[in-house]
């Protein structure tokens, strides 16, 4: 069946233009998703780390709460082991970490109460531990949705099929137990 | 810390943005930060010390009403050089969808940034077109804070992404007057109107509809308006009933409208929309006035459940006169909304507010110490970064050449001090920071093309 086009030079010549239309279109598409890609992994990066600084903060705050604002001896023994667990773990994300993580909020939940006789140097010691376990729960907060950012744009098929997102590994969420203090 | 704040309104002109951010970088000053704020402003203005002027803005039509506005190629490497020379830990951007300052430093940075999303009235439809051109600055926000839930609303459909709702602080204690000119509500009662009067969104027309009925039954009332906006035109449209009861005061000092607040009977926000906070109610509620306002949700959100204030539905003038009537002809009432108010406010104080954006600036950034001696392989970098600078900086960023060599140096001191194991993401940073100090043209580049 014909279909009354007469293939000249001309006709040709736009069917080719619009080829490379399409091409390039699709080129700047993938160079676009692959930049942010790499940009959301570099947030991934920056938030991971943020969190890590922060963990570390507040281990640190516990264990200064422990040996400092004279909680009574158990509390203190288990706060100050519960810290000294995390501090031993930081630097990976590995399940032995959360789980000490999980521990220490735990212990901090438990132990919360504080004596009332306190001087105004404990008062505030005990105002910065809580200070950093609001921003733990802050930063795992921003880190958990960069990662479900970047995870979303990895998830789209074309992504999946070009391997645009490289080398770089899938980011993973961080959970652990962050529940101390609740909100004010 | 090192905070960088970018405002993407001029500085020229008072607006609730403006406002926000002049307060948030004095608080942080007051708590010993590092702060340096870029924004919009003409070359006579003046300017507090830590505001850096990105140049005169341009009044553009955007989002319901004339903002003004700053672009362009020169203001884009303004704003890679202010961030070149400060070297903040976090950079904290307001309205970042604005086509203005905040998108540019979106664009450049490569610190952890904090944004703050203001308005309740982006219009979805013109976010979408832009959504491609936008998404990836937007990927680059680590952490989003949202005004109101209206503001919340707003970015979460055209931007996408959960967020913090962090309300907007105001100095409370300042809206206290002082004991010299304790409050009398004596003499005829006054109701009081602040605010652009000449932008109908700002709701006058809805309250110059209630009066006729407010005077019917409170004759002696006396509406006084204060705030910027053409008078005569809006005075020409009062009807003869009316005219003899309205005073217009026009732009006030702070100080005045302390002191007009705190002798209110009736502080009347009729606004009809486009509101996202209702700062103003804070300072009303602060100084002591019986709040009336219309049901906006930003409005509600101020006033709250709690009977701090009067809400009468939007645009409603009989509701409102009723709500007015209501107010002025019961003294316990009044007396009651006041401290109620007085109490409300508290929450929204910057004590409270600003701790809470520390904790957001704390959590994603990633801590650097500065107490170890610089490294060898980071200078060679420097130097062309020292170089490099005083031809980067352009006039108008307050940064004299000779002090720009020295702070390159410092921040190198700062990043070869890292802790170890931030180290690993610092060599790439330098690397991209030595290039882009080569000049305008790398810039350009690395704009169109991404990094």
């Amino acid at each position: 069946m014909s279909t009354g086009v007469d293939w000249g030079p001309q006709e040709i010549a736009i069917i080719g233009a619009a080829v490379l239309a399409v091409l390039l279109a699709l080129g700047w598409y993938l160079s676009y998703t692959a930049v942010r890609l790499d940009r959301l992994h570099h947030r991934v990066m920056g938030t991971a780390a943020a969190l890590d600084a922060q963990l570390v903060r507040r281990a640190e705050a516990a264990l200064e709460v422990a040996y400092i604002a004279g909680i009574d001896p158990a509390s203190a023994t288990l706060m100050a082991a519960s810290a000294g667990q995390v501090l031993d773990q930081a630097e990976t994300w590995s399940q032995e970490r959360l789980d000490a993580e999980s521990q220490l909020t735990g212990v901090l939940r438990a132990t919360e109460a504080p004596d009332n006789a306190a001087g105004a140097e404990v008062v505030e010691l005990l105002e910065r531990l809580r200070g950093t376990g609001e921003r733990v729960q802050l930063a795992r907060r921003f880190h958990n949705e960069a990662v479900r950012e970047t995870r979303d744009v990895r998830g789209q098929r074309l992504v999946r099929f070009l391997h645009l997102a490289g080398s770089a590994k899938v980011p993973l969420p961080i959970t652990f137990d962050d529940d101390w203090p609740s909100a004010r | 810390m090192r905070i960088g704040i970018v405002c993407p309104y001029s500085f020229d002109v008072p607006g609730g943005v403006q406002l926000h951010v002049r307060d948030l970088a004095e608080h942080l000053l007051r708590r010993g930060h590092v702060v340096s704020v870029l924004a919009p402003a003409d070359e006579d203005t003046e300017l507090p010390e830590y505001v850096v002027s990105a140049g005169r803005a341009v009044p553009v039509r955007f989002n319901g009403s004339v903002a003004r506005l700053s672009f362009g190629p020169i203001v884009a490497n303004r704003v890679e050089a202010w961030l070149e020379d400060w070297d903040f830990d976090v950079l904290h951007l307001h309205e970042p969808a604005a086509p203005s300052l905040s998108l540019l430093a979106l664009w450049a940075a490569d610190v952890p940034v904090v944004a703050t999303f203001h308005s309740s009235q982006a219009r979805v439809g013109t976010l979408r077109a832009a959504q491609p051109l936008l998404q990836p600055g937007l990927d680059k926000i680590s952490a989003r804070i949202a005004v109101s839930d209206a503001a919340h609303r707003t970015m979460a459909s055209g931007v996408g992404g959960t967020t913090l709702v962090i309300p907007n602080g105001v100095y409370v204690d300042r809206f206290c007057p002082g004991d010299e000119d304790v409050p009398d509500r004596e003499g005829p009662p006054r109701i009081v109107f602040l605010g652009r009067f000449d932008e109908p969104r700002k709701g006058l027309p809805v309250l110059l509809a209630a009066l006729p009925l407010v005077l019917a039954q409170v004759p002696d009332a006396e509406l006084l308006v204060a705030g910027p906006g053409d008078i005569e035109e809006v005075r020409g449209a009062l009807s003869e009933q009316v005219a003899g009861s309205v005073r217009f005061l026009g732009m006030i000092s702070e100080d005045d409208k302390v002191a007009l607040l705190a002798r209110a009977n009736a502080y009347v926000a009729p606004n009809t929309g486009g509101e996202s906070f209702g700062i103003i109610l804070v300072e009303a509620m602060s100084a002591g006035a019986p709040v009336v306002a219309s049901a906006l949700d930003a409005f509600v959100a101020v006033v709250g459940d709690s009977g701090a204030g009067v809400v009468f539905p939007v645009g409603d003038h009989r509701a409102l006169a009723g709500a007015i009537v209501r107010v002025l002809e019961d003294p316990t009432e009044q007396a009651r909304l006041s401290a109620a108010g007085r109490e409300r406010a508290r929450l929204f104080d910057w004590s409270r507010v600003g701790a809470r954006i520390e904790a957001v600036y704390d959590s994603v950034a990633v801590e650097r110490a500065a107490d170890r001696p610089l490294g060898g392989t980071l200078r060679p970098a420097g130097q062309e970064a020292g170089a490099g600078s005083p031809v980067a900086a352009p006039p108008g960023t307050d940064a004299p050449p000779a002090r720009a060599g020295g702070r390159a140096r410092r921040i190198l001191a700062d990043r070869a001090g890292a802790r170890g194991r931030s180290r690993a993401t610092l060599p790439a940073a330098a690397a991209v920071r030595a290039s882009s100090a080569s000049g305008a043209l790398g810039r350009t580049v690395r704009r169109w093309f991404g990094r």
